[in-house]
C-alpha cells in the first residue's frame, strides 16, 4: 500500500505539471458552474411563476429542482472527462517506455496498477469536493438536505471510481491514449444507455441490462437513496476491472 | 550475485537467446557483447524482471527472479537502453519518488539522495525538470535511479549510446567507479568500452554465447597464443628480407608467418610458432644468422578483430 502511495504522488505530481489535471479540473467546473446556474435560474423563474399564481408545486425544491438534475448532469460530463485522465496512466508509460524503470523496481503489479488508480481517485475526489460549492450557494437559498448531498456526492464519487477502473483497464491495455480514451468513453456511454434500453424490455432481460446499467444504480443516490445492492454493484465492478488489469500488466510482463 | 541458467527466450518463432548461461561476482563486470539483434537487450529484460524467459532460471542474490521476484529486484539497480524518464519531474522529485518506490526509509531518504547526486554530479541539475537537461545529464539521472538503494547488482544496458564523447568518458568514469563493489551487467556493441570497463566479456550472436573469458584470455585465445610480431633491424635490401623469409620457411617450428610492413631498414613479420618456448630459439636462430631482432613482443588480436571473426565464423558454418 506505502509504494501505492508513493507512485500516487509522483503520479499526481506529474498531472499538475502538465496541462491534463488543470484542463479536465477547468472543463469540469466550468461546465459543472455554468449548469448548475442554468438550473438556479430556472429554478428562481419557476418558483416566481407559482407564487404569482398563489400555488405550491409539491416538487418545486432545491433538491429535486436543482441538486438531482446537476448530480445527473455531471455524471454526463464525468463520463466524458474521467477517460481523459486514465487515459495515460499506463499508455504514456507503454509508449513512453518508462514502464521499464517502473517494472524493474520492486514493486508487486497490483501495486503499480493501483498507484496509478489512487492518483486519478484523488483528482476525482478533488472535483467533488470543489463541486460541493452549488450545494453550498444554494443553502444561501433555501433549506437544502445535507444527507441527500452526501448521498448524491456517494454516488457520484463511486461512479466515478467505476469509470476509472475501466478507463485503467483500457490503459493497461493499449500504448495509443486515444484509443483508450475513445474505448472507455464508448463502453462507458454504451452502459450508460443500457439502462434506457431496459425500459423496452421485459421480464429477466430488462432486470439483467438494468442491472448492468452503471445509471441504475446511480440514480437512487442521486435522490439520497443509498442500497446496499448499489453499494455491491459499484465496489465489486471496481475491485474486477482493477483485478483485470493487474491481470493485463502482468501478461505484457511475462511477454504473452 | 548474479546466475542466469540455461536462459532461452522466443518471440514467437524467432529464438532470440538460446540456453545462456553466465554468473557475475560482486567486484565483476561482465560484458556482453553482440551485433544489433544478438539477444543482449532481450538476456537484460530476462534477467531484471521485465520478461518471462521461456525457459532457464534466474538468481539475484540467491533469489528466483520468478519465485521470488520483489525480493531479486531489491538487489537490483537497472539502466535501459536510451532510458526514458519523466520530463515534468524534477530531477530531485524524481530521485525522491524512485527511493520511496524501492523503499528506502524515510529516514535514510534524504542523505540517499545526495549519495547519488554526488555520485553522478548532478547537483547542478538537481532542482531542473528533467525535460530541460540534457541528453547526457539523463543519462546520469538514469544511473542514479538504478543506484538508489545502494542495489549490489547492476544492469546496464549500452549505458553509452547516443552520447558526445566528453560524456562517453564522464559516464565511464563513472561505472568504473562502481564496479569494485558491485556486480555489474554492461551491454554494448562499443568495443572499446568493454575492453576498458569489464573484467569478463561474453560475446553473444544469434542468442548463444560464442565465447566468455577476459578480454586479454580472449584476445590470446583466438590466434592460439602463439603469435609473436617480430622486427628485424638493418635489413634495407630486398635481398636481406628475402634472405629472412628463407630462414624462417626453414624454421620446423615456426608454423606460418607474413611480412607486414618494411621501411626504414626495419622490417615487421607476424610469425606463428609452433609453442610459445620457440620465441627463444627463434632470436637464437637469427642472431646466430647474422640478423639483429629489434623488437619481438606477442602479438594479440585486438577485441574488435576476436569479435568479428567469431561473428563471420558463425556466419560461415550456417552458411554450410
Amino acid at each position: 500500500m506505502r509504494n501505492a502511495v508513493s507512485l500516487a504522488q509522483m503520479e499526481l505530481r506529474r498531472n499538475f505539471r502538465g496541462p491534463v489535471g488543470f484542463a479536465v479540473a477547468g472543463l469540469f467546473l466550468l461546465v459543472h458552474g455554468i449548469y448548475f446556474v442554468s438550473l438556479l435560474e430556472n429554478y428562481a423563474g419557476a418558483s416566481l411563476m407559482a407564487m404569482s399564481a398563489g400555488q405550491t408545486p409539491a416538487r418545486l425544491n432545491l433538491v429535486d429542482a436543482v441538486l438531482q438534475p446537476l448530480a445527473s448532469g455531471d455524471t454526463f460530463l464525468l463520463l466524458l472527462l474521467l477517460p481523459g485522465l486514465t487515459m495515460r496512466l499506463l499508455s504514456e508509460e507503454w509508449r513512453s517506455g518508462t514502464s521499464e524503470l517502473l517494472l524493474s523496481y520492486p514493486l508487486r503489479d497490483f501495486d503499480i496498477v493501483f498507484g496509478k488508480y489512487l492518483a486519478a481517485a484523488a483528482m476525482l475526489t478533488g472535483l467533488l469536493v470543489l463541486s460541493l460549492l452549488a450545494p453550498l450557494c444554494t443553502s444561501f437559498f433555501g433549506a437544502v438536505e445535507i444527507p441527500t448531498v452526501f448521498s448524491q456526492l456517494l454516488g457520484l464519487l463511486l461512479f466515478g471510481l467505476c469509470c476509472l477502473a475501466l478507463g485503467t483497464v483500457f490503459s493497461a491495455i493499449t500504448a495509443n491514449q486515444i484509443l483508450a480514451y475513445g474505448a472507455t468513453v464508448v463502453v462507458l456511454f454504451s452502459s450508460w444507455f443500457l439502462g434506457w434500453w431496459s425500459h423496452n424490455l421485459y421480464g429477466v432481460w430488462a432486470r439483467a441490462t438494468g442491472w448492468m446499467s452503471l445509471a441504475t444504480h446511480f440514480n437512487p443516490t442521486s435522490y439520497g437513496l443509498i442500497q446496499l445492492s448499489d453499494l455491491v454493484y459499484f465496489f465489486g465492478v471496481t475491485g474486477f476491472l482493477l483485478y483485470v488489469a493487474t491481470s493485463i500488466l502482468s501478461s505484457r510482463r511475462s511477454g504473452r | 550475485m548474479i546466475e542466469v541458467s540455461d536462459l532461452t527466450h522466443r518471440y514467437g518463432s524467432l529464438l532470440a537467446v538460446d540456453e545462456l548461461s553466465f554468473t557475475v561476482r560482486e567486484g565483476e563486470v561482465l560484458g556482453l557483447l553482440g551485433p544489433n539483434g544478438a539477444g543482449k537487450s532481450t538476456a537484460l529484460r530476462a534477467t531484471v524482471g521485465l520478461l518471462t524467459p521461456s525457459a532457464g532460471r534466474i538468481k539475484i542474490g540467491g533469489h528466483d527472479i520468478a519465485q521470488e521476484p520483489l525480493a531479486a529486484r531489491r538487489l537490483l539497480g537497472f539502466l535501459p537502453e536510451a532510458v526514458a524518464l519523466y520530463p515534468e519531474l524534477k530531477v530531485r522529485e524524481f530521485l525522491r519518488s524512485v527511493a520511496r518506490l524501492k523503499g528506502v526509509a524515510r529516514a535514510r531518504e534524504e542523505d540517499e539522495l545526495q549519495r547519488v547526486l554526488e555520485l553522478c554530479a548532478l547537483q547542478p541539475v538537481a532542482n531542473r525538470l528533467i525535460g530541460f537537461c540534457s541528453r547526457g545529464y539523463r543519462q546520469r539521472i538514469g544511473l542514479a535511479q538504478a543506484l538508489i538503494g545502494d542495489p549490489p547488482a547492476l544492469v546496464l544496458d549500452e549505458p553509452t549510446v547516443g552520447l558526445d564523447p566528453g560524456q562517453i568518458v564522464e559516464i565511464r568514469e563513472r561505472i568504473a567507479t562502481l564496479a569494485h563493489e558491485k556486480a555489474v551487467i554492461l551491454s554494448t556493441h562499443i568495443i572499446p568500452e568493454a575492453r576498458r570497463l569489464c573484467t569478463r566479456v561474453l560475446i553473444l550472436n544469434h542468442g548463444r554465447c560464442m565465447a566468455e573469458d577476459e578480454p586479454t584470455v580472449l584476445e590470446q585465445s583466438l590466434h592460439g597464443g602463439n603469435a609473436v610480431r617480430l622486427v628485424l633491424d638493418q635489413v634495407a635490401s630486398e635481398e636481406t628480407v628475402e634472405e629472412a623469409k628463407r630462414l624462417l620457411t626453414r624454421l620446423d617450428f615456426v608454423r606460418a608467418f607474413e611480412t607486414r610492413e618494411s621501411k626504414a631498414a626495419q622490417c615487421t613479420f607476424s610469425v606463428e610458432l609452433e609453442h610459445p618456448s620457440s620465441a627463444a630459439r627463434l632470436v637464437d636462430v637469427l642472431v646466430r644468422s647474422g640478423f639483429r631482432v629489434c623488437e619481438l613482443t606477442p602479438e594479440n588480436l585486438g577485441l574488435e578483430e576476436v569479435f568479428l571473426r567469431l561473428v563471420r565464423e558463425e556466419k560461415g558454418a550456417a552458411a554450410r
